[in-house]
């Protein structure tokens, strides 16, 4: 299996288009079978970065061929949002190397409140 | 007064643009919330484009006064935003500027630079909050700027409350709004006849987007300022959705303001 990690496709990892084009890279330099996205010890990764990224292997029905290796819970978070939003399958592991199977997380938006007069919300 | 979301509005739809030069008049203002800044930057930049010059009356207050001046108010705003020049972009004086106003141009991976400079000032500064978190969620704003409002400029406004531990980042543009930007993509074209606050409430939902597969950045920062404990102020035309622990509220401004104009604000952790 390739390991790549992400710093080497792109830096600062926040934006979607940036994801894609990390994604482009990555399967030009190692295909797009059996791959190990190193996450770790990066600044920012955001969720648009992620969704950019797993959305192109989404396209060509490739999602599962790859594996995240994550340091941190917020980044096990945002990988369960986009498996929520992308409704996918998303394999991960810790440094422990027990690979498994993000739980996807979905999004519970409140019900909105419409107010008729402006109120003052200063905090 | 303090000038903040509750009357900026307000203050705007008071100004009579029948005038040859309208007046805005700040005399009585002694606070600037950083969105109240950006909303009254984004109205002059709106009507500058369209050749209207103000003469603003400036704050009897000197403090306020003295905040205008270093956030270079009277030299970013009141002229064609169109034709600033390179080296008039006005970014962050210096890694540790914390409390500072950015002007933001539409280029690609604008949103990648703005963030990796809001990482390095909110750190240098040893501000507690998720520092990268933070600067992600500031990027997504930008980043919606750039692709979808249709102007060539926005602003950045932050500032750091060390009494109320709390940090305030504003984000504002006067191009086309969330409502046309939408409407644009088929799937949500019905939304042009709806009013601006529906279409920014549908713009927070998941893959909702201009952009057919795309829409996760408001999404985003809806749910990580409230994972944070934070609250999310946005305006778009005459709507406003005000996102919050307490509930999603949404409804109608005083003044019908183009574009997209952002408030998140952040207690520090503990």
């Amino acid at each position: 299996m390739a390991i790549v990690h992400i710093g080497q496709l792109a830096y600062p990892c926040v934006t979607r288009v940036r994801g894609e084009e990390a994604a482009t890279k990555l399967q030009r330099q190692v295909g797009i079978n059996h791959i190990e996205v190193d996450l770790s010890g990066v600044d920012m990764v955001s969720l648009s970065f992620l969704d950019g990224l797993i959305s192109h292997f989404l396209r060509l029905g490739k999602e599962t061929d790859f594996i995240f290796k994550i340091d941190t819970p917020i980044l096990e978070e945002k990988l369960a949002r986009v498996a929520g939003i992308r409704n996918t399958t998303i394999h991960f592991h810790y440094d422990e190397k027990k690979i498994r199977r993000i739980k996807p997380k979905f999004s519970r938006p409140q019900k909105p409140v419409f107010i008729p007069t402006k109120e003052d919300f200063r905090q | 007064m303090n000038l903040d979301f509750s009357n900026v509005d307000q203050l705007c739809a008071k100004v009579d643009l029948r005038r040859k030069r309208p007046i805005i008049d700040l005399s009585k203002v002694r606070f600037f919330r950083p969105f109240s800044l950006v909303y009254l930057g984004m109205f002059l930049r709106y009507h500058n484009f369209r050749g209207k010059a103000f003469d603003i009356v400036a704050p009897e207050n000197n403090t306020a006064r003295g905040y205008l001046a270093r956030q270079n108010f009277w030299e970013r705003f009141n002229f064609n935003p169109d034709v600033i020049k390179g080296e008039r972009l006005i970014r962050f004086t210096t890694s540790t500027s914390l409390n500072d106003m950015v002007d933001v141009e539409k280029r690609p991976n604008i949103a990648d630079d703005i963030a990796v400079e809001i990482l390095k000032v909110l750190r240098n500064n040893r501000v507690r909050v998720k520092v990268g978190l933070l600067s992600e969620l500031v990027s997504e704003l930008v980043d919606n700027f750039a692709l979808h409002s249709e102007r060539a400029f926005a602003v950045v406004a932050m500032q750091y409350y060390p009494n109320l531990h709390r940090v305030v980042l504003a984000v504002g543009d006067c191009g086309i709004g969330i409502r046309a930007s939408l409407s644009t993509n088929p799937t949500f074209s019905h939304l042009i006849k709806r009013p601006h606050c529906e279409a920014a409430l549908r713009a927070i939902e998941p893959l909702v987007s201009r952009i057919p597969g795309c829409g996760t950045g408001l999404t985003n920062v809806r749910d990580e300022i409230l994972n944070l404990g934070g609250r999310v102020t946005l305006t778009t035309g005459n709507g406003y959705v005000i996102i919050a622990p307490q509930g999603i509220k949404y409804g109608n401004m005083s003044y019908d303001l183009p574009g997209v104009q952002a408030e998140l604000s952040l207690p520090e952790e503990a």
